[in-house]
């Protein structure tokens, strides 16, 4: 097994079949994320970051290329549940209270019962909803809703986590503040993360390296390391070199919005 | 292939959460529409006073609020009858769209045509084929049980069919947790589809009684209330008539508050979600 590599994409291409012709939502996209290293992925709508995040979570297939996760086979990866993927929307079923939904997938991979209510109370602690575990997803504010979800992510302890855009929903304080607790719970298990976003400081914030897609067909056009603190607290928002970053990203995305036009 | 023609979601315009502004008080909700009420039945009942209206032509409510109460114990057999023909048929026609429906599980392209076929069924005066029926079946229950399963299974398969295959993130979720087939069922399609499943009795339940009263009007057991309404109307007892037209009103309204307690009872967790 390839135990250096957390995550690898070798010249992966999708194309979708449209009633106007053939898409192609990413192309010739190779990426190489060793394991423990967070990941975002930042780039214009439609640039196609999502697609290759599900190729990665085979919830798509891609059209050409292969793709490993943990030396796996996107498909076998799945299947071995290497990987826990946190959806836009927080995705709980609207049925089932909070313990139970983070609960779930300790219940579909057969914990027993004791075991599984142990577990997914201490994510739900984690997470600070403890005292919430009976309530009913609608019962609870948009910011909690996906706080459940990434408690759900987190109680199976993958190795990798997907996460399409968790926080794009919430607004600015909020996220704020998700930022600094996913930042936080990451010091536990130190998972391998690829995180799609549209925020530019979110993304710096977050990660070890930033990696900024074109507009459709979409490639990687540029691969940025974060060279900050490990520990991610609040002050770095404050960190010129913080400032650095964003506002080279933000070149960078102005241009990928120009050749788009072009 | 056309669009993609949907059941209502279940959450559709109902039990939003209440913003108390822009509504006005509990007691006024209630009161409004009974005053409203008692405004037309004072209209209708000093018009008929005024006029001098035969009670052939039109009765007072007062006489027909007395003939509903005198009569009760023959109104209470007719709506019974009426009632079971009607729970039979809904009965019917909900086990042949979860059957249908189960067996198109996993058949996209069949679904999609059922879907269509129903969408364009739903909106087609069904009822009016009511005589075909009897050809088949004789005037009598068993025919009015299958006219109200050609009526309500459209209905009840739209929203069967939603719970059975609609996609979601949800069932992306259960694919990236690798979950088999029996807990995809259990946790995901099964609760989704009661959901559906009570919401489209919500839907259908009144439907079936409307099919019922007017299928045994043009051809019933004289025991059942459409079938009354005929008989009292060719022999001009207008008052006996509007006392069975009072209580097929009264069975209507029992019939869709026990569905919709049915609905809350099942879907409570639906509460809020808009």
């Amino acid at each position: 097994m390839h135990e250096a590599t957390g995550l690898k994409a070798n010249r992966v291409s999708k194309v979708f079949a449209t009633p106007t012709g053939e898409l192609r939502a990413v192309d010739d996209v190779s990426v190489d994320i060793p394991r423990g290293q967070f990941v975002s992925i930042i780039g214009p709508s439609g640039c196609g970051k999502s697609t290759l995040l599900r190729m990665f979570a085979d919830l798509e297939r891609p059209t050409s290329g292969e793709l490993l996760v943990n030396g796996l086979d996107a498909a076998e990866a799945r299947a071995q549940r290497q990987y826990a993927f946190v959806f836009q929307a927080p995705t709980l079923l609207p049925w089932k209270n909070v313990l139970k939904n983070v609960a779930l997938p300790l219940k579909i991979m057969g914990a027993d019962k004791t075991s599984r209510i142990e577990t997914a109370q201490e994510m739900i602690k984690m997470v600070g909803l403890e005292g919430f575990e009976n309530q009913l997803p609608w019962q609870l504010s948009g910011g909690m809703q996906q706080r459940v979800s990434i408690a759900r992510a987190l109680t199976v302890r993958p190795p990798a986590l997907f996460m399409d855009e968790p926080f794009g929903a919430l607004d600015e304080i909020t996220r704020d503040r998700m930022n600094l607790e996913l930042a936080a719970l990451r010091r536990f298990d130190h998972q391998t993360v690829l995180f799609i976003t549209h925020s530019i400081s979110e993304a710096v914030f977050l990660s070890d390296r930033v990696l900024v897609m074109s507009a459709r067909p979409g490639r990687v056009i540029a691969d940025l390391t974060i060279d900050l603190p490990e520990v991610r607290t609040a002050e770095i928002r404050q960190d010129p070199r913080f400032f650095g970053y964003v506002s080279d990203i933000r070149g960078r995305l102005v241009d990928a919005y120009n050749t788009a036009k072009a | 292939m056309g669009a993609a023609i949907t059941a209502p979601a279940p959450t559709a315009g109902r039990r939003r959460r209440r913003s108390s502004s822009d509504e006005p008080p509990r007691i006024l909700r209630v009161l409004l529409p009974l005053a409203a009420f008692g405004v037309f039945i004072g209209i209708w009942e000093a018009y008929v006073a005024i006029k001098d209206i035969s009670v052939l032509l039109l009765p007072a409510p007062h006489q027909i609020a007395k003939e509903f109460v005198e009569n009760r114990a023959q109104l209470w057999e007719l709506s019974k009858n009426t009632f079971l023909q009607a729970m039979a048929g809904l009965l019917v026609a909900t086990l042949l769209s979860i059957v249908v429906a189960g067996l198109t599980y996993g058949l996209p392209r069949v679904a999609q045509a059922l879907e269509n076929y129903s969408a364009i069924a739903k909106a087609l005066p069904t009822v009016a084929i009511y005589p075909i029926c009897t050809v088949f079946f004789g005037v009598g229950t068993q025919a009015v049980i299958a006219i109200i399963t050609i009526g309500i299974f459209p209905i009840m398969f739209l929203y069967v069919i939603r719970g059975f295959t609609g996609t979601s993130e949800h069932d992306a979720l259960m694919t990236s947790l690798s979950a088999g087939r029996l807990h995809r069922f259990t946790d995901l399609v099964l609760p989704r589809s009661v959901s559906y499943l009570m919401a489209g009795l919500r839907a259908a339940a009144p439907t079936a009684i409307i099919i019922t009263i007017v299928a045994q009007y043009f051809g019933g057991r004289v025991n059942t209330l459409g079938a009354f309404i005929r008989r009292e109307s060719g022999n001009l007892k207008t008052l006996s008539m509007w006392g069975a037209v009072l209580a097929a009103c009264v069975l209507g309204l029992i019939v869709f508050a026990g569905v919709s307690l049915l609905d809350r009872r099942f879907s409570r967790w639906r509460q809020g979600a808009d």
